[in-house]
């Protein structure tokens, strides 16, 4: 809008005039991709590749090297990287990894298994470095020679190597010398990784290059990774549109419109997400609501009264899929499930006004009052407040949407969107009616299921994901005992059974499976992953490791 | 002088409980920093590592009395602790940058509607009842009297977004190394400054003004003004020699004053431009529940109050030879 | 009734200033009969156009509306009902009926908060003004202290530590955080009040303490504490729609502050819903406009009683010019200002 006030003579002008005020950035003669991993404030440069919460997001995986990366899209296959391969015991209770020979730090000391042996033993003295849990999966680490190195586990665990190469290798032979590991900034880091040499840094911009040591750098054609930063969504918007940024994972709204009309050159993917889900209380301490949400029909009548396409079409721009399964798998998970137990609950938890009116009515939830809504079976009345966190704009508008369809059907509700941290707490302490809250999907359902059902994760440290307080003895042992076999035949026995008690219960309302974000650039860059060349998740974020796999990928437009 | 004394220890205390009150309200507030810093984690998090995160930050909960009187101590000592959010870094390098950027752009818009103000004030005087003093007079109040961040956002709107002349964010364009001996940066910083320096301007402009006015047209009735027609001096002599000056000394000393409360005033110009200062710092403090920032934050607010108030004390105290003999 | 009349029909800016604020009573007082859609439901598509702007581009496809203003066709499409004056918003809900009940909670927290702070500033600038001694050196301290306290960052804080603040909240915190500057004014009027022939003829008399602060003091205050209580409601207007818009109000409210924040969430600006930002700002700005000419109004009524004392002339003249700069400062800025006046009294 208004475009024809840019061509009066004035703004030429102006335009001249700022031209002329900003300064010209140099273009450098190496290949730069510009990418964004995370919003901050202003940028601290941090690269302690422990501090996860505050470092900066390109230190995991670019400046520190997994051994491994485990490909989530393709079935969690091994890629090899500094490692080059590993070796699991037959029962179940060791892992050997085989240390890549001719891998050198970046300032030239040779990568060994002591590196390994080393920074294993610093997470176990410094408990504060251990953020991805490894301290608990692994109990001890030995040397066997100079490229082998043997790890002890805490339990018979098929998935062990999976979270011992979340952990970073960090060479002995600097941290050694760090009087406090835990408060090391790391400004100029000695890692493994392709890019390793901080060339510029300021608050607003930092560029981080490659050099000669890299390993692997026959394959690696981007010279440096650079990262502006940004503070918010909106200003990530303008970048973007503007044509500033090669690589994010951020939500745009109305992204055909808003981002890929824009030029021929932006171009996204949406890769299947985790399951959203609303959360029912089962312990909430208002007898009224708690008689309406431990009746197995009234939490069924609640997933019938969600217009589950409509909260994708409008809160989402119709980036999700529908989930319609009881017990949350998703599409995505399909051979996981069996379809008898699926189809069985489907009508549950499809979008039907009338059948979750009469459902309510065979519960013997009536309108006594003549209000409009729905009393409970004992004739009290009853509100539902359905929480979401302040700021996260996509459910806060899912939840509004779902307040306007529990409406519809006779139900009560309110919107709720408190802070993070008080949403959470409402959630650990049982005292929040609904939540609606996303889930993390590994490889196989396991990881989102144990999140989402295990009672062990019930305790007051414990995430939002399971805090229905709902608890199932047999369900919680099936999923302990998941990743003691690793049989895959097995383990979809195991999940057949898991999925029969959830949706038996619906314990919790999915409502669809959320899909990932992720725009590039094809001006400047390509061999982008994308729908046509899906090699695995694409996301610029930390915690994707797949994130260098992509970077190889790349080549420069010449 | 007795005076300035009892100005100092009025400042003192109104400082302590400054502090106090910093104490206790990110207390009171619910839900703990580490919490909120995983609320958008894009992976698990697991109790583990809550857990370890704590421990991490050195986060023992002694008594609420020990706690205050170590608050206290690190106040005074200008010890004010390691952000959460920028682990490790400590509080005062957080707030060291903002600050800067913060002063700078209250100073100058400060300055810029001090002058521009004071000016149009003088002509307001000089020629009240004109046209001009009906209409400007009262139309830069009423200007004044749009709130801030429907003036920002619609700038942003229309310069930056729409336009595209002016930039959306920062102080000066990313990845320059700021080099304030050469031309091209303070030209980049004076480009960026721009809207936000607008937005800042134009809610203070107004009261300059009216302030400016109201005082010539007293002073312009006093004796010696009259005298002074009187031996025939010529109009322009009376209106600037004499009048404006006399009648910029209270001026002088709000301008004092509006520099403390500009710093607090301008916060949202900041954060709605991504311009790098404190009030930019205090919303991600607030969002992250990085208590200490929060109360670092705080602190320096209020002590940026206290000086350029005891600044505008010692500046009326200077100007007006009345006071100097009654204190 | 007739001498309001009077006033409002020679005070340009009185009528003015009046007229728009009824305007905004009226449209919030009548909202459900001057709009056909509720406020908090999704009564259309996602980011409809305004209807007058639809009709126009459908009736000339080519023209400057068409092509500025309406230039995305599939939204376009989207509101082809033109069935909302203003527009929906991301959530398809009709602007204008956010508009006009937002209009309820803006002037209800404007005049909420404008009653407490006047309330709180009367009575404490009143105390410690009359009653002086110890009462007043507790009093002055508190308003001192209040003064000198940054009340952005303190009102930020304190409605993110209450969260969710919901209108209610947030008129109470701005009432109890900005009473001070009110209070000084008071306090100082109170005090060369107190000092008039009437009131010490008053005391001669004996009269009781309370009828010479109601029947002496209190009506001479009127003009002081009406200016004090528009600009509170100015200011308190002004700090809903930055609360509100910074995320730490309730999003469930509807309410032009909350309107500019699902802007900002919506990034609304940047992907050309051009009317979503303009609706709240236009109102904000109207009504802030009206405001302020209503407080020139009072100022230019007020005066000519100030005039009457002889004797006090140049005191008055003083007083008037430099309540004068303040107000303008209460305006836009938290009032407090620690100096002159406290200057002026700790000289004597």
């Amino acid at each position: 809008m208004f475009a024809n006030f840019k061509k009066t003579k004035i703004t030429a002008l102006v335009l001249a005039v700022s031209a002329t005020l900003a300064p010209q950035v140099a273009i450098a003669e190496k290949s730069e991709l510009v990418i964004h991993p995370k919003e901050f404030p202003t940028l601290i440069r941090n690269f302690n590749p422990f501090l996860t919460t505050s470092n900066l997001h390109t230190t995991a995986d670019f400046i520190y090297e997994p051994l491994v990366i485990f490909n989530e899209m393709k079935g969690n296959e091994p890629v090899f990287r500094l490692a080059t391969g590993f070796e699991m015991a037959k029962d179940l209770l060791s892992v050997t990894f085989d240390i890549r020979e001719g891998v050198k730090w970046s300032d030239g000391e040779k990568f060994t298994a002591d590196d390994v042996v080393y920074t294993f033993n610093l997470i176990k003295a410094k408990k504060g470095l251990d953020f991805s849990g490894a301290n608990k999966v692994v109990t001890s680490v030995k040397k066997i020679n100079e490229y082998k190195v043997e790890f002890k586990l805490s339990e018979p665990n098929s998935n062990a190597p999976y979270d011992i190469v979340k952990v970073p290798v960090v060479p002995q032979h600097v941290w050694s010398k760090i009087d406090k590991p835990e408060e090391f900034l790391n400004e100029n880091p000695v890692g493994s990784g392709p890019f390793t040499a901080i060339e510029t840094f300021t608050p607003t911009l930092y560029v981080q290059c490659t050099e000669s040591t890299y390993w692997d750098s026959a394959n690696l054609d981007v010279d440096c990774l650079k990262v502006p930063q940004i503070a918010n969504n909106d200003q990530f918007l303008a970048k973007a549109i503007n044509s500033e940024i090669d690589w994010s994972s951020n939500f745009i709204p109305d992204i055909d419109k808003t981002y890929a009309s824009k030029n021929p050159h932006h171009k996204y993917w949406l890769t299947p997400a985790g399951t959203q889900s609303f959360v029912i209380n089962f312990k909430n301490p208002d007898a009224a609501k708690n008689e309406a949400l431990t009746n197995v029909d009234f939490r069924r009548a609640f997933s019938m009264a969600i217009d589950r396409q409509t909260i994708i079409d409008i809160a989402f721009y119709g980036a999700g899929v529908k989930n319609d399964f009881a017990s949350g798998l998703g599409y995505a998970f399909e051979s996981w499930s069996d379809e008898a137990v699926h189809n069985k609950y489907k009508k549950f938890n499809t979008y039907n006004v009338e059948g979750a009116k009469a459902l309510l009515a065979k519960a013997g939830f009536k309108d006594i009052n003549d209000d409009g809504f729905v009393e409970t079976p004992s004739g009290k009345s009853f509100v539902l407040e359905i929480q979401s966190p302040n700021g996260w704009s996509d459910f806060n508008n899912t939840v509004q949407l779902a307040v306007e369809n529990l409406e519809e059907v006779g139900i009560q509700a309110k919107a709720r969107t408190p802070d993070f941290a008080v949403y959470n707490k409402a959630m650990q302490d049982a005292t929040y009616d609904v939540a609606y809250t996303n889930y993390f999907h590994g490889s196989d359902p396991h990881k989102y299921w144990n999140s989402a059902y295990n009672s062990k994760f019930q305790t007051s440290a414990s995430p939002r994901f399971a805090m229905h307080h709902w608890k199932n003895e047999k369900v919680d042992s099936l999923l302990n005992s998941f990743y003691k076999t690793a049989d895959k035949a097995e383990q979809v026995k195991i999940a057949h059974q898991i999925q029969a008690i959830i949706a038996a219960d619906q314990v919790t309302i999915p409502v669809m499976s959320g899909l990932n974000n992720y725009q590039y650039n094809t001006s400047r860059f390509t061999g982008w992953w994308n729908e046509k060349n899906p090699q695995g998740r694409p996301m610029s974020f930390s915690g994707i490791p797949e994130r260098l796999l992509q970077v190889l990928d790349l080549k420069p437009v010449k | 002088m007795g005076f300035f004394l009892r100005r100092l220890s009025f400042y003192f205390i109104a400082l302590l409980f400054a502090a106090t009150l910093n104490f206790i309200i990110p207390r009171a507030m619910p839900g703990d920093p580490v919490t909120m810093m995983f609320a958008n984690a894009t992976f698990e998090v697991t109790p583990e590592r809550i857990a370890a995160m704590k421990e991490l930050l050195g986060f023992v909960d002694g008594p609420l009395y020990e706690q205050f009187f170590i608050y206290i101590k690190s106040v005074l000592t200008w010890d004010l602790g390691i952000s959460v959010q920028f682990f490790p870094l400590s509080v005062n390098t957080v707030l060291g940058n903002a600050v800067g950027w913060s002063l700078f752009l209250a100073g100058t818009a400060v300055l810029f509607s001090f002058t521009l103000g004071s000016i149009l004030g003088i002509f307001a005087a000089w020629r009240r009842g004109s046209k001009f003093d009906t209409i400007v007079s009262p139309g830069m109040l009423v200007i004044q009297a749009v709130p801030q961040v429907v003036t920002a956002m619609l700038l942003l709107f229309i310069f930056s977004i729409t336009l595209r002349w002016f930039p959306t964010s920062y102080a000066y364009t990313a990845g320059v190394t700021p080099d304030w001996t050469s031309w091209t940066f303070l030209k980049d910083v004076a480009y960026h400054a721009a809207l936000p320096l607008l937005g800042a301007s134009i809610v203070q402009i107004g009261g300059f003004l009216i302030a400016m006015r109201n005082n010539m047209i007293n002073l312009l009735g006093e004796d010696y003004i009259t005298m002074a027609k009187g031996k025939g001096l010529s109009e322009n002599r009376i209106v600037f020699n004499y009048a404006a000056r006399n009648a910029m000394l209270p001026s002088v000393t709000a301008l004092s004053m509006s520099l403390g409360m500009a710093i607090g005033g301008q916060m949202i110009i900041e954060i709605i431009f991504n311009y790098p200062g404190l009030g930019t710092v205090l919303l991600n403090a607030i969002n992250a529940r990085d208590y200490q920032v929060l109360q670092g934050q705080l602190l320096v607010m209020t002590l940026f109050m206290l000086f350029f108030n005891l600044l505008a004390d010692m500046l009326y105290v200077l100007l007006d030879p009345r006071l100097r003999k009654g204190a | 009734m007739k001498g309001i009349l009077n006033i409002l029909k020679n005070n340009n800016k009185a009528l003015f200033g009046s007229v728009i604020l009824f305007m905004f009573i009226f449209v919030a007082v009548f909202a459900p009969l001057l709009t056909d859609h509720v406020p908090n439901k999704r009564t259309g598509n996602p980011h409809e156009y305004p209807s007058p702007i639809v009709k126009i581009a459908q009736a000339s496809p080519d023209g400057w509306v068409a092509q500025n203003l309406a230039d995305d066709k599939r939204t376009l499409l989207m509101s082809k009902k033109a069935e909302h004056v203003m527009g929906t918003s991301r959530m398809g809900r009709d602007i204008w009926a956010q508009l006009a009940y937002g209009a309820r909670v803006s002037l209800g927290v404007g005049f909420g908060a404008g009653i407490v702070v006047c309330f709180l500033a009367t009575v404490i600038g009143i105390s410690a003004g009359y009653f002086g001694g110890r009462v007043d050196d507790i009093l002055s301290a508190a308003m001192n202290v209040m003064l000198v306290i940054p009340q952005y960052p303190l009102l930020f804080v304190l409605a993110a530590f209450i969260g969710e603040a919901g209108p209610l909240t947030i008129a109470l915190i701005i009432g109890f955080t900005s009473w001070a500057w009110g209070a000084r004014v008071i306090r100082a009027q109170t005090m060369s009040i107190s000092e008039k022939e009437f009131v010490k003829a008053a005391e001669v008399l004996g009269e009781s303490r309370i009828r010479i602060i109601f029947v002496e003091i209190l009506p001479n205050l009127i003009s002081i504490v009406g200016a004090s209580f528009i600009g509170s409601v100015m200011y308190a207007i002004m700090m809903e729609a930055t609360i509100s818009f910074l995320g730490l109000g309730d999003p469930g409210t509807i309410s032009w502050g909350i309107m500019l924040y699902n802007v900002q969430t919506s990034s609304s600006m940047l992907i050309g819903a051009w009317w979503e930002l303009l609706a709240p700002c236009m109102a904000l700005i109207t009504l802030s406009i009206g405001l302020a000419m209503l407080n020139f109004a009072v100022d230019e009524i007020a005066n000519p009683q100030l005039r009457s004392n002889p004797g006090m002339k140049r005191f008055e003249k003083m007083q008037r010019a430099d309540k004068k700069a303040r107000a303008a400062h209460v305006k836009a800025e938290p009032p407090h200002f620690v100096g002159e006046k406290d200057l002026a009294s700790g000289a004597k």
